[in-house]
């Protein structure tokens, strides 16, 4: 791909762009995924291109091809030059960009066993058993299950003399148990919802879930949702565990951190944010005891790399230090338009045909002191959450409603009840500032989200989100149905 | 070599023991602006195909975008590895071919359209706005999509489409929001200023915005608040999937009233207001397919693999091959329009809300339609028939089914509505809605 990507820059040079840069993947996806005890989806993906971004006289312009022929690259770079100029004759204000060095570098993200190369047979026979498990639970109607394994082998070159050769190997797994009757279904999940857990990381973390362990209780868990009763309405104590905490800060702080949306540029798709630019340094973002951090050099995190799609290093920075709001997740052109001195190096495509748009990379709660059941003794009358099943928040990122699979009502500092279809509601820096528990780095875990949207053409990013356990005070919590 | 001797040499090598081939020839041209001017503008350009090879009544699929007589079989290959590799048969067979309508849709100055044009379009759509100093955002998006079904058992169809796409959000100084959009197949009918005008009007009033407290409220909901709602239906229980799985609110409901007997909603893939498709990635022909009737729960829709284990016929509902789990959906939802106006619209409501579209939709009860989301670029309280100011952003949590069982009147002029990119859209027209579930607002900071 080095070769691709010279001929690309080749191309820009001789054009004589202001500044161009040349990236180009092979991309190889694998999905497994089983209903009861049929396959229900069993796919590959392979997909390689080179995308050109050209900054011309102050205008970008992209073009990307599937072609990965010279002469097609030699097409995309003028198509590039030719759309930058178009735009240039209707841009009012500059482009410019943050400076960077040009870095020569390669990374490789660490996969003891390829999840690529795992026989089918053995992802399926996994499943399966799963699948057994669940639906031996008098009551279940349903199991289903799915594995997901990708691979990205990207080489990045600039006309400032970059070349940067990266390989991320990817994958993930999760299974669910449904059970029904008349008019009503419930569902649980297992290590979290919607596709499960996922990690940068070789098949080695699929093994490290234990899927097996916990087919039983999920299935259990789902029958008896069918009887429990609906959540109650009212201002509660809630505890979140990890994975919906993990959402809870997708939604309603890496987003809301986003540069471009603070600079208008995703306003008519995905929306803006409430993090103006006079917010940072002093804005109270949550409680003292909120801390978080983008950190893209976090081992097996969805999020990690060695260099951004605009070849910035990986880094760790700071959004929100001891409650207030200090950082925002940026690229090279955003950073610049608002005097920030580098990129966050958080400029990332989901693949050779998109350009890099600021996205989240790991976006880490850290730790407190202590474990989920230390909360839950500390807590007289609250509800705890569990497993994210609907979410939904503003385009501005500051009221959002999100709905669990489960909860369980707390007394006296012990577990009670479990309670049905539970939503919590709330305004987003009034949340975070209720924030009074956090439990500690043994609870902590380095969730992995697969399908973060964003960006016209759309593009699905993976992003993690390293969590333990969390408290806030007085939510509000209703039931749906 | 073209792509259709390509198809055609894979198809001939006996490499499995039946093979589909999807390939979608897709060109995407976006332009996209804020602050009144362009800040990003790609191009991009990829033909894929999708292989579904079957081995002993086992399917597995491949997806390459490597156009080579090398590049198709080795995915054929691998695709029958895949099959192999299951013990148990799918339990159903690929489709046997069926005539389908030819559509026009394609125009080849939209598929063509070059950046200095979507430039010169996006700069009218903002004029006004940046004349007045509003900031207009938005894209301008063209091109299409060509795409070619055949297999082993003789189906062999084919069907292009070009498209154009404009979304505008404006805002106001003070925070007013406005939104407007155009869709269709050929960019000679956008009209940039009148889109813009839309979107600048709403904007324009509500600058000033009062907070209303959460409760039930008559609405009208336009064009895209309209398609939101059913496209969250339509995501929860229009689909033989969900009837499969037991969770769709139609299971079992089927010849009931659910709806009002105003509202007719289905699904048409030839309904000319909409960008025709006529058969879906399996080659089927599309059927129409009525959801509600008058009120009545009609049927849901099937590709080939739910219509054999319900031992029915396909409605032209399969999605491409890899997106097996989510397989049937409907693409082309249609309401039928009813006798308003959009004054009458208005006439009746003492007390209510005139809601442009929502954002951030999502299920919380599927088994009963209920969805929670933003209200998004202007609500507008309404007293006595007459939009009278703006009010903040609210929180739904409403029943869609609920929704449609209180539908009092129904506008006479449906608008097309599309929801991202890909194949389809929504025909739908304004609608009025008693006792509309608000469960929050939003705050401004």
């Amino acid at each position: 791909m080095e070769e691709l990507v010279q001929v690309g820059l080749n191309a820009l040079h001789d054009l004589r762009v202001d500044y161009g840069e040349v990236r180009a993947e092979v991309r190889t996806e694998e999905n497994v995924s089983i209903k009861n005890r049929e396959v229900d989806g069993l796919s590959r993906r392979d997909s390689r291109g080179v995308g050109i971004r050209v900054l011309h006289r102050g205008a970008w312009g992209f073009a990307a091809t599937g072609d990965t022929g010279k002469r097609a690259i030699a097409t995309a770079a003028r198509a590039a030059l030719e759309i930058a100029q178009a735009t240039a004759s209707v841009r009012k204000k500059r482009i410019e960009l943050a400076p960077e060095p040009a870095h020569q570098a390669t990374f490789v993200s660490p996969a003891r066993r390829d999840p690529l190369a795992v026989p089918l047979e053995e992802k399926l026979d996994l499943l399966f058993s799963c699948s057994d498990r669940i639906l031996a639970v008098p009551g279940v109607a349903m199991a289903k299950g799915g594995i997901a394994a990708w691979r990205v082998e990207k080489v990045f070159g600039n006309t400032e003399g970059a070349l940067i050769c990266q390989t991320l190997t990817s994958c993930g797994a999760g299974i669910e148990a449904y059970a029904a009757r008349a008019g009503e279904f419930q569902r649980r999940s297992y290590p979290c919802s919607f596709g499960g857990d996922h990690a940068n990381a070789g098949y080695e973390f699929i093994e490290g879930l234990r899927l097996l362990d916990h087919a039983t209780e999920i299935a259990e868990e789902a029958v008896a949702l069918l009887t429990a009763p609906v959540c109650p309405t009212g201002t509660f104590d809630i505890l979140l565990e990890g994975s919906q905490l993990a959402l809870q800060v997708h939604e309603s702080v890496g987003h809301p951190t986003e540069l471009d949306r603070v600079l208008g540029t995703e306003l008519s798709y995905a929306g803006g944010s409430f993090l103006s630019l006079d917010k940072r340094g002093a804005f109270r973002y949550g409680s003292e005891i909120v801390n978080l951090v983008a950190d893209a050099t976090v081992p097996g995190g969805l999020g990690t790399f060695g260099y951004d799609d605009e070849g910035v290093p990986a880094q760790r920075v700071d959004l929100v230090r001891n409650g207030t709001f200090v950082g925002y997740l940026s690229s090279r052109d955003t950073a610049r338009a608002v005097g920030i001195r580098r990129s966050s190096g958080a400029a990332r495509a989901s693949s050779w045909a998109r350009i890099p748009l600021v996205r989240m990379t790991n976006i880490n709660l850290l730790p407190g002191e202590g474990t989920l059941e230390d909360l839950v003794r500390d807590t007289k009358h609250g509800i705890l959450f569990a497993t994210n099943k609907s979410w939904s928040i503003d385009d501005r990122r500051v009221n959002f409603q999100f709905g669990t699979e489960i909860a369980w009502e707390i007394e006296n500092g012990r577990r009670t009840r479990v309670l049905k279809n539970p939503l919590y509601t709330g305004i987003t820096p009034q949340f975070w500032g209720s924030c009074v528990a956090i439990a500690g780095p043994q609870e902590w875990h380095l969730w992995g989200l697969p399908n973060c949207g964003k960006g016209e053409p759309s593009q699905v990013m993976q992003v993690g989100h390293g969590v333990a356990p969390a408290k806030f005070a007085g939510v509000q919590v209703r039931g749906a149905g | 070599m073209n792509l259709e001797a390509l198809l055609e040499g894979v198809l001939n090598k006996g490499i499995a023991d039946e093979l589909e081939l999807v390939a979608i020839r897709s060109r995407e041209e976006l332009t996209r602006f804020t602050d009144c001017q362009v800040h990003q503008n790609v191009a991009a350009v990829d033909t894929t195909v999708h292989v579904r090879a079957w081995v002993d009544g086992k399917t597995g699929v491949v997806t390459t975008n490597d156009l080579t007589a090398r590049g198709l079989a080795r995915a054929a290959k691998d695709g029958a590895t895949m099959a192999r590799a299951q013990t148990r048969p799918a339990g159903y067979a690929p489709p046997d071919p069926r005539p389908v309508d030819k559509v026009e849709g394609w125009d080849e100055a939209t598929w063509e359209a070059a950046p200095e044009e979507r430039a010169g379009l996006v700069a009218r759509a903002v004029r006004e706005a940046g004349a007045l100093g509003f900031n207009a955002s938005g894209a301008l998006a063209t091109g299409g999509a060509e795409l070619w079904v055949r297999s082993t058992r003789g189906v062999d169809v084919h069907h292009r489409t070009s498209s154009v796409r404009f979304v505008t959000v404006v805002l106001g100084k003070s925070g007013g929001s406005g939104y407007a959009e155009f869709s269709g197949t050929r960019l000679a009918e956008f009209q940039p200023e009148e889109a813009a005008d839309r979107a600048l009007a709403k904007a324009r009033l509500s600058e000033v915005r009062t907070p209303l407290d959460p409760g039930e409220y008559t609405v009208v909901l336009e064009e895209p608040a309209v398609a939101t709602l059913l496209g969250m239906l339509s995501m929860m229980g229009f689909s033989a999937r969900s009837v499969l799985e037991k969770r769709s609110f139609m299971d079992g409901k089927f010849g009931q009233k659910l709806v009002s007997d105003l509202v007719t909603v289905y699904d048409d893939g030839l309904h000319p207001g909409t960008t025709q498709m006529p058969f879906d990635f399996e080659g089927v022909p599309k059927a129409r397919v009525y959801f509600f009737r008058n009120g009545v729960a009609g049927g849901v829709v099937h590709d080939t693999r739910t219509a054999t284990l319900l031992q029915t016929t396909s409605t032209g509902h399969a999605l491409p091959p890899p997106a097996a789990g989510w397989s049937p959906m409907p693409t082309h939802l249609v309401m039928e329009p009813g006798g308003s106006s959009d004054a009458d619209l208005l006439t009746e409501v003492g007390r209510g809300l005139l809601v442009t579209r929502f954002h951030y939709a999502r299920p919380v009860d599927p088994m009963r339609g209920v969805v929670t989301m933003m209200t998004r670029d202007g609500v507008f309280l309404i007293e006595s028939g007459k939009v009278v100011g703006a009010v903040e952003d609210m929180r739904v949590t409403e029943s869609g089914l609920r929704a449609l069982a209180n539908v009092e009147a129904v506008g006479r002029t449906p608008r097309l509505i599309t929801h991202g990119e890909g194949f389809g859209a929504y025909l739908v027209p304004k609608v009025r809605i008693a006792r509309f579930t608000f469960t929050g607002r939003t705050e401004r900071m």
